[in-house]
């Protein structure tokens, strides 16, 4: 086996167990916090369930003979746990529906909105980057600071909504929500890939101003390479492992970025549908996507890993 | 003919002079080497006749010949033509000059590779059978390693190597044993003599040891404050210092045939920096020679072995 399939599968199990501990943190956090919400669950679903004008206390009484929610709160955890361990993430408490059938199809919205996000971000962050890198403390280089500054203050909720009221109120140029094409991924993505920009251009343009100041940028010039062959085979190459390492933090706030901008911009996607969840007590809907959310977390963590090992060589032999 | 032929080369910083009248030859094959305190200018007088001034300094004043083609000026194509051709550079911290990313046979097989004189494949085999002359054990393997893996003696070999394969004519050393141990200094300086010889490159060699000058050149070039005081062959020097400075230099090397007990001399006073040049002069503050005739700026003599001095000392002085 090459050294390289070694560390890489080594990264794998890593996540892999790290998975598992996710799956039960979230599970086990996400029903306290559930339990912990005040009212009464049953009446809740009940209400999502038949309308609040056509429900009563018979139908509540019913749905929570029928969910269990009568049962102890430690059965009940143990009671979803053991159905995960069978990858059954059960039915929604108010529609009766699949909860995997649920996620599965809002999932790719979802991750639809992040790629859209993070492809936005890096369209802005690394042009802007690398020539405030080339010139560090100049006219660009302080503006993009300020401008950084205070995007990076905006909540991406209240980013979003001025972004809708330019753009889609005034200007009329992109739809206001919902998802019916192309058109509508463009504010929500810009609303989150400005959010991420925000630092993220800050990030690469350190790398590429400390990778510019390096001895051995001198010596690849003293080499007869030009400065822009430099740039390419030397500079860029090397900025790019803490620019893609950055990512990898930045998914927190991608993620916790996903679920407000989709309630925002009332997308399809799982984030959505947790809040909707959540003011519904849908539990099992609830449990299960924030289980996929914080699987997808990992997921995306070993993507960046793998990554990071692909662009920088150091530690392959180790 | 001369090689390189530097004549009243002034560099600044805005208005700060940093360089101020150095003038200085090397003919092929020969060694000169370069010394003078820190702050005197070496390392910028190199970096301009190679022609990798930092974008904040400038050439105020003077030519620089390479050839007899004046290199100062020509255009950026020229230089990069000469960089890794004609003219090759290693510098002072061999680990940090080389990409840390970069396997170190692909470093050294660089200059080949970008300027067209041989494939990618004959050029990585070059690069083998230059780190074998390097003194590189196990060549064929170490070319794939991250400089990461190799210690600082290594790296040096490893950055000599990428300066030689291009079989330069000129080869600028700026002080490239001042970062190594006591032990493995010697054995640098011998390859790079060695190899120098072989090749007949000439080298320039940038050092504040007068023991390495002793050791390696043919000839010196003594900067203080920006400019050189003296200049002529290194038995002359060693013989007969004409400049008060150059004769201080002197006493600082440790000799065996004096009692091992008697304190090391040291330079009285500190080298003033740039801002501080005294006018005319710059040695007189620290000088016991000096009158009121060093207000003025004494010129550079003429001649094999030339002087910057109102007061030089003269034969038995010493
Ligand atoms: N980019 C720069 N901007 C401003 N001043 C500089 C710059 N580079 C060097 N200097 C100054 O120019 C002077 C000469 O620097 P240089 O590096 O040539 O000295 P040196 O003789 O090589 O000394 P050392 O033995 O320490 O390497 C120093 O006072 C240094 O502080
Ligand atoms: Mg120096």
């Amino acid at each position: 086996m090459t050294p390289f399939a070694k560390a890489a599968l080594a990264t794998l199990a890593t996540r892999g167990v790290q998975a598992i501990i996710v799956a039960l943190i979230v599970g086990i956090v996400s029903f306290a916090m559930m339990q912990a919400l005040p009212g009464d669950a049953a009446y809740r679903i009940a209400a999502g369930r038949y309308g609040y004008d056509m429900m009563d206390a018979a139908s509540a009484e019913a749905v929570r003979i029928e969910l269990g929610l009568d049962q102890p709160a430690l059965v009940q955890m143990w009671t979803w746990l053991k159905a995960l361990a069978q990858f059954d993430l059960g039915t929604s408490a108010v529609y009766g529906t699949s909860v995997a059938e649920e996620i599965g199809a809002q999932l790719g919205y979802s991750l639809l909105l992040a790629a859209g996000a993070v492809i936005t971000s890096l369209l802005i962050a690394l042009p802007v980057g690398i020539v405030t890198g080339l010139r560090p403390g100049g006219v660009l280089d302080r503006m993009t600071l300020a401008v950084s500054i205070f995007l990076r203050a905006i909540p991406a909720f209240a980013l979003g909504i001025v972004l809708v009221l330019v753009f889609a109120v005034q200007l009329k140029l992109f739809p206001v929500a919902g998802f019916k094409g192309a058109s509508n991924l463009v504010l929500p993505s810009l609303t989150l890939g400005l959010g991420l920009a925000a630092v993220s251009n800050r990030v690469v343009r350190d790398a590429v101003a400390e990778a510019m100041s390096a001895d051995w940028r001198l010596f690849a010039r003293t080499k007869g390479l030009s400065a822009r062959l430099t740039l390419t085979r030397h500079v860029l190459r090397n900025a790019s492992v803490p620019v893609v390492a950055y990512i990898g933090v930045q998914l927190a706030y991608l993620i916790e970025g996903v679920v407000i901008v989709e309630s925002v911009f009332a997308w399809p996607g799982i984030g959505h549908a947790l809040v909707h969840a959540i003011f519904g007590r849908d539990i099992a809907m609830v449990q299960g996507t924030a289980l996929v959310l914080g699987l997808t977390y990992v997921a995306l963590n070993l993507c960046i890993d793998l990554a990071c090992r692909g662009i920088d060589p150091r530690g392959r032999a180790a | 003919m001369s090689l390189l032929e530097v004549t009243d080369l002034a560099v600044a910083a805005g208005s700060l002079q940093l360089v101020d009248g150095v003038t200085l030859d090397v003919r092929p094959g020969e060694v000169v080497a370069l010394v003078g305190e820190s702050g005197s200018g070496k390392s910028l007088t190199a970096l301009s006749v190679i022609g990798l001034l930092a974008d904040s300094l400038r050439i105020t004043r003077g030519s620089i010949r390479f050839d007899g083609v004046p290199v100062h000026g020509a255009g950026g194509q020229d230089m990069a033509d000469l960089r890794g051709n004609g003219l090759a550079m290693i510098f002072q911290e061999p680990v940090s000059s080389l990409n840390p990313l970069m396997p170190i046979g692909a470093q050294v097989a660089e200059s080949l590779i970008v300027h067209g004189r041989a494939s990618a494949a004959d050029a990585a085999q070059q690069a083998v059978r230059m780190l074998g002359r390097v003194g590189i054990p196990d060549p064929e393997r170490r070319a794939h390693q991250l400089p990461a893996e190799l210690s600082g003696g290594m790296c040096q070999r490893v950055m000599i190597a990428a300066a030689l394969i291009s079989r330069p004519r000129l080869l600028i050393a700026d002080e490239p044993t001042t970062a190594l141990d006591v032990t493995i200094q010697a054995q640098i300086l011998d390859l790079i003599r060695d190899l120098a010889e072989e090749e007949g490159t000439a080298v320039l060699m940038i050092t504040h040891d007068m023991g390495i000058v002793a050791e390696m050149a043919d000839r010196v070039c003594v900067m203080y404050g920006g400019r050189v005081v003296e200049q002529g062959d290194v038995h002359d020097i060693f013989r007969q210092p004409r400049h008060p400075y150059t004769a201080m230099l002197l006493r600082t090397i440790p000799r065996l045939d004096h009692p091992p007990k008697q304190e090391l001399f040291a330079i009285p006073g500190n080298v003033p920096s740039p801002r501080n040049w005294p006018q005319g002069c710059r040695f007189k503050t620290r000088c016991d020679r000096a009158t009121a005739q060093c207000d003025a700026t004494p010129a550079l003599s003429e001649g094999a072995h030339r002087v910057a001095c109102f007061h030089p000392l003269s034969e038995g002085m010493t």
